[in-house]
């Protein structure tokens, strides 16, 4: 599904990302852990392309996409979420599904000023598809509130609901439970899995192994920029090297 | 294709100059005479231009460039070819919209202040060349290289290219005796079939992805938007209404110079716009209407009349930082669903009530008001307190904070002037009291219905 041959990025000296390999298999969910700082969002954005890497390639059902711009790449099957929201603050929630929903929809401006029949189904099958996202991520209630006006909780939910409208093949979850309690993280699991029954790849970035062991059929491990380890959740859980990443090394 | 065009607008321009007819006779009691009205409409239209580019998240200050070009192309288009409004229109639109393409792709790769100021270095560029036009042609006509290009070009402007001199922007004294074509019908047209287009964009797959650009374009890149196409085409469309801008303000004013396309035009633009609020598209044109309109109700106050307009204009600023329309949008008008509906049913009565107030339109040879002072007074009394009331309550988000006030005007309303009737301060009832009342019974509806359920 997704390939990353010797991914770099440097920022000046600074290399965020240094020859990063990884291969995400279509289908499965896969966990991106690491100490903060390690490159993890770098990664991310450079997948999605709001970055680009210095140097190496990322290929999408074997297409380059690391030179494309965001927008391209979304329109082969990838949706991100971000660690810190970014919603459409002055939009409610049912319009940020709808902008979500872009790549769907083919009616112009001159289809709307002529009020062409078509884009009247179109909106209304918009609409109703927006509909249904939110009932399953449980927003029909706050359907008409300003995300800048919704709980945090809502908002993280939002986000989600917001990638899913795009139609992803792929889809990057970037620290998805974050500032959630125990129950919320729970249902954001819930909510990977069946991601992940309806046949959508999942790259996750979190912090919290309950979940990552709850999910995730394999975890990649980065540190200073570079894939520390890999393997299935509880075979990282082992890894010395990956509790001295996090912990630090025993004297 | 102009005469189909022509016989099918003739109808709606005649109409819309019998329509304005009374209500222009008003506006000239106060001070607001016809040709300012018409700048009023023009600086609307202009509000509205820059408008579309705020609204896709670029700061251009460009608007005045565009309407320079549109003038001179509409002012030399009638002068030379005798050309009529419609096709001035078309070709200054068409102009510049054109020149806004090589402009747009480079330029729009900026952001914010450094947006700005590439725009208006653009806006003197477009002043300069103008002004500087005639001599420029002749280096062009002249040069080997350019010549075979430039001639066609300007044959198009100029009768006699081969002459010594050319004259065709004439410089800083700008082109005279321009036919006056402009009529009040024309521009309220105008501005009538943009608000359509303006709501209708919004309602759009297109309008929504230029709201998403301008809160985040990152974000909305990467929702599948393309962001490059959608500002540029932003930034084309303010181009064209800009340019159609100058063509009526060519057609108006006879006399055209470079000078009153500068840096002063571009920085009046934005202020129509930022005054009359960004949130919603009535905002650019109410506050090109009223920010033109200010200083003309002021004339009274001779040399003090700036002094009071820059003073109104900083209690916008400070008590109003969403523009003027921040007095009209209600909290719970945002909220679909019931107060989706109560929002239509009181902006029916609301509108009813402006209606009866302000146009003192004759029908039958009777006044359709049936009263003028009583009328007069207590029905803007309520506007005024209706907008008070919303630009009170504009943060909550249950409807139900604002439906009591509602009902209550509502309700006072129609009381109100049944009994005014019945003791007989209304001189006669004639279709405008029923009018009237049935406005404030809409109004008193719209608040019954936004009433949260839980509380009815």
């Amino acid at each position: 599904m997704l390939t990353l041959q010797r991914v770099s990025r440097n920022f000046g000296g600074l290399a965020a990302l240094n020859a990063v390999d990884m291969i995400i298999p279509k289908g499965q969910v896969i966990g991106l852990i690491g100490p903060n700082g390690a490159g993890k969002t770098t990664l991310l954005n450079c997948i999605s392309g709001l970055d680009h890497p210095t140097s190496g390639t990322i290929t999408l059902n074997n297409k380059p996409i690391h030179r494309r711009g965001a927008h391209r790449i979304t329109a082969l099957g990838m949706a991100r979420t971000y660690q810190n929201i970014r919603l459409f603050n002055e939009m409610t929630a049912l319009q940020n599904i709808l902008v979500a929903q872009h790549q769907q929809g083919h009616s112009t401006l001159l289809h709307s000023l002529t009020q062409w029949p078509g884009h009247w189904a179109e909106e209304k099958w918009m609409r109703q598809r927006a509909m249904t996202l939110l009932d399953q991520l449980g927003l029909q209630q706050v359907q008409h509130v300003l995300a800048s006006n919704l709980s945090y909780g809502d908002q993280r939910r939002l986000e989600i609901a917001r990638a899913l409208a795009a139609d992803p093949q792929l889809i990057l979850l970037d620290e998805p439970t974050a500032g959630m309690n125990a129950i919320e993280t729970e249902q954001v699991g819930q909510q990977i899995l069946a991601m992940r029954e309806r046949g959508i790849t999942v790259l996750v970035v979190e912090h919290d192994m309950a979940l990552i062991a709850q999910v995730c059929d394999a975890v990649y491990v980065l540190n200073f920029g570079q894939i520390l380890a890999y393997g299935t959740p509880p075979e990282v859980k082992q890894n010395p090297e990956v509790i001295e990443a996090y912990l630090g090394k025993e004297t | 294709m102009w005469g189909l065009l022509d016989s099918l607008l003739q109808p709606i321009l005649d109409l819309a100059t019998q329509l304005l007819e009374p209500l222009l006779e008003r506006l000239a009691t106060v001070g607001l005479s016809e040709p300012v009205v018409q700048f009023m409409l023009m600086n609307a239209i202009l509000g509205v231009s820059i408008y579309l580019t705020l609204n896709c998240g670029m700061f251009s200050l460009a608007n005045a460039g565009f309407m320079a070009i549109g003038a001179y192309v509409g002012a030399i288009l009638t002068t030379q070819h005798g050309a009529t409004l419609g096709e001035a229109l078309l070709y200054g639109m068409l102009v510049a919209g054109i020149i806004a393409i090589p402009v747009g792709l480079p330029v729009l790769r900026l952001r914010n202040i450094y947006l700005a100021i590439a725009t208006i270095g653009f806006g003197e560029i477009v002043r300069l060349i103008i002004l500087h036009f005639d001599t420029l042609a002749v280096e062009f006509r002249d040069s080997k290289i350019f010549g075979p290009i430039a001639r066609p070009i300007l044959k198009l402007m100029v009768e006699d290219v081969d002459a010594r001199r050319l004259e065709i922007t004439l410089g800083a004294r700008g082109i005279t005796r321009i036919p006056v074509y402009t009529e009040t019908a024309h521009l309220v047209v105008f501005l009538l079939v943009l608000s359509y287009f303006l709501y209708r964009l919004h309602h759009s797959r297109m309008g929504r992805a230029m709201a998403a650009i301008r809160q985040d374009e990152r974000v909305a890149a990467s929702q599948g938007i393309n962001v490059v196409y959608y500002k540029n085409v932003a930034f084309v469309m303010g181009a064209m209404l800009a340019g159609a801008a100058g063509v009526f303000n060519a057609l108006a004013t006879r006399t055209i110079e470079p000078k009153a396309y500068g840096f002063d035009k571009a920085v009046d633009i934005l202020a129509y716009a930022v005054l009359g609020g960004l949130g919603n598209w009535l905002g650019p044109i109410l506050g090109g209407l009223t920010l033109t309109a200010i200083p003309e109700l002021l004339r009274e106050l001779r040399e003090y009349s700036g002094v009071v307009t820059g003073v109104i204009l900083l209690l916008i600023i400070v008590y109003l930082p969403g523009g003027l329309t921040s007095l009209m949008i209600p909290s719970f008008w945002r909220n679909g669903g019931r107060y989706e509906f109560a929002k239509r049913v009181t902006t029916a009565g609301v509108v009813l009530v402006g209606l009866v107030n302000v146009l003192p339109y004759q029908i039958d040879n009777g006044r359709i008001l049936g009263y003028e002072f009583w009328g007069l007074i207590i029905g803007n009394m309520v506007i005024v307190g209706l907008l008070l009331w919303v630009r009170y309550t504009r943060q909550r988000q249950n409807g139900g904070h604002f439906s009591l006030p509602l009902m209550g005007v509502g309700i006072t309303g129609v009381v109100l002037f049944i009994a005014l009737a019945l003791v007989g301060k209304i001189d006669h009832l004639a279709v405008g009291y029923y009018v009237h009342l049935i406005g404030m019974a809409l109004v008193g509806l719209g608040g019954w219905i936004s009433y949260p359920a839980e509380e009815r």
